[in-house]
């Protein structure tokens, strides 16, 4: 009888050797894939972002020359609009590859951009909807439900006076017929006069940012990405100006 | 007899499994254990850069919950701040002089952010500042 005893003994901690193993595998399978490719970045994407009048007097301080709080506040909103874009192309990406709709995203973004403190949250609110317009909502079907998405995210471009003059383009162009006329028209007008300000600021702070630039790993990418987005904003200004008529 | 008779077979099993039972990865999945003072900001520059690990997100805004770990580095030069946040599968790099902000996305590796030795740029020394210490990836 001892036999059949000792065989359910190591049987059951046979079984539970397994399990174990089996548990300790799975703890791997983390959903993001965390060891990432030992690649030179690639596929580098530039977005112009502007720093509202509200938070400009901050904003322009050199960094040297802030209070503390002054930098607390320059940190957080910088940490926030890098962080909110990432999240919502991560959002974007796993609705993809789960299949969802992209009102579940929507959603989702409109939740995290809702936590931000909201004297710090311009370049949170531009980094995502410039996400979620160019990567989810511009391009689709135009019913009413994605064009009430496309007017939430351009409305908080234009608020926060963003100079992203093609984006602003492609949006108030799907958003005719839900928007009025004189709605779009002014909105058109708005960006135009955004994407002036934000150029007028550049010859200064664009060759100061060339300076960091040239001093990065992948400065080439980097300068070449710019000198892209920026002559595609030029040619949006120029169909906006029609367009604001 | 019997008894010590299957105390014995439990015993020997026991210390079958325990010697065989695989060892639970401590070094492959830096995100998710970082070494101590992970969410400490250093004041000096030339610090290594930090893991954050994506449940308690620090580096995220109060409330906002993410599964998207980072390393991230910020320092300042002349007039301009500087922000580059290294995620999962992608880096992002704000830099704001004056009022214009400029902001970058790429996909993979922002050249070794993340990896044991690298340092964040002193610029000019004024608020250079990066986080805690690097878990080996």
């Amino acid at each position: 009888m001892n036999t059949p005893r000792h065989f359910i003994t190591v049987t059951t901690l046979v079984f539970l050797f397994v399990l174990l193993a089996g548990c300790y595998g799975a703890d791997d399978a983390n959903p993001i894939s965390v060891d990432a490719p030992h690649t030179a970045p690639q596929d580098v994407q530039f977005n112009p972002i502007a720093t509202p009048k509200a938070a400009l007097a901050t904003m322009r301080v050199p960094p040297s020359e802030r209070t503390p709080v002054q930098q607390a506040f320059a940190d957080s909103a910088l940490r926030a609009g890098s962080y909110a874009g990432a999240a919502t192309r991560h959002l974007i990406k796993e609705a993809a590859r789960r299949g969802q709709s992209w009102q579940v995203v929507d959603t989702q973004v409109r939740r995290m951009l809702g936590r931000f403190r909201r004297e710090t949250a311009y370049g949170a609110e531009q980094s995502a909807s410039l996400s979620m317009l160019g990567l989810l909502l511009l391009g689709g079907e135009l019913a009413p439900e994605r064009q009430e998405a496309i007017a939430f995210y351009t409305q908080l471009l234009l608020d926060n006076e963003s100079p992203a003059a093609d984006v602003l383009l492609r949006s108030l162009r799907s958003l005719k017929g839900y928007w009025s006329d004189g709605a779009v028209a002014q909105a058109a007008a708005r960006t135009v006069q955004h994407t002036e300000v934000w150029f007028s600021r550049e010859a200064e702070a664009g060759s100061k940012a060339e300076t960091v630039l040239r001093e990065q790993p992948n400065r080439e990418e980097l300068l070449d990405a710019r000198a892209r987005r920026l002559l595609a904003v030029r040619e949006a200004v120029k169909a906006l100006k029609a367009l604001s008529r | 007899m019997k008894r010590v008779s299957n105390g014995i077979v439990l015993c020997v099993s026991l210390v079958v499994l325990t010697a065989f039972t695989p060892a639970r990865p401590t070094a492959t999945y830096g995100w998710d254990r970082p070494s101590v003072s992970n969410n400490r900001v250093a004041s000096e520059a030339g610090t290594a850069a930090v893991c954050l690990p994506a449940a308690s997100n620090s580096g995220a805004e109060p409330g906002t919950r993410t599964r998207l770990p980072y390393c991230h580095c910020s320092w300042s030069q002349g007039s301009c701040s500087t922000w580059v946040h290294q995620f999962a599968q992608e880096w992002e790099m704000h830099i704001n002089c004056g009022g214009n902000t400029y902001e970058y996305q790429g996909s993979g590796e922002w050249g070794g952010l993340c990896r044991p030795g690298w340092e964040c740029p002193s610029g000019s020394g004024h608020n250079s500042h990066n986080s805690g210490n690097v878990p080996h990836l």
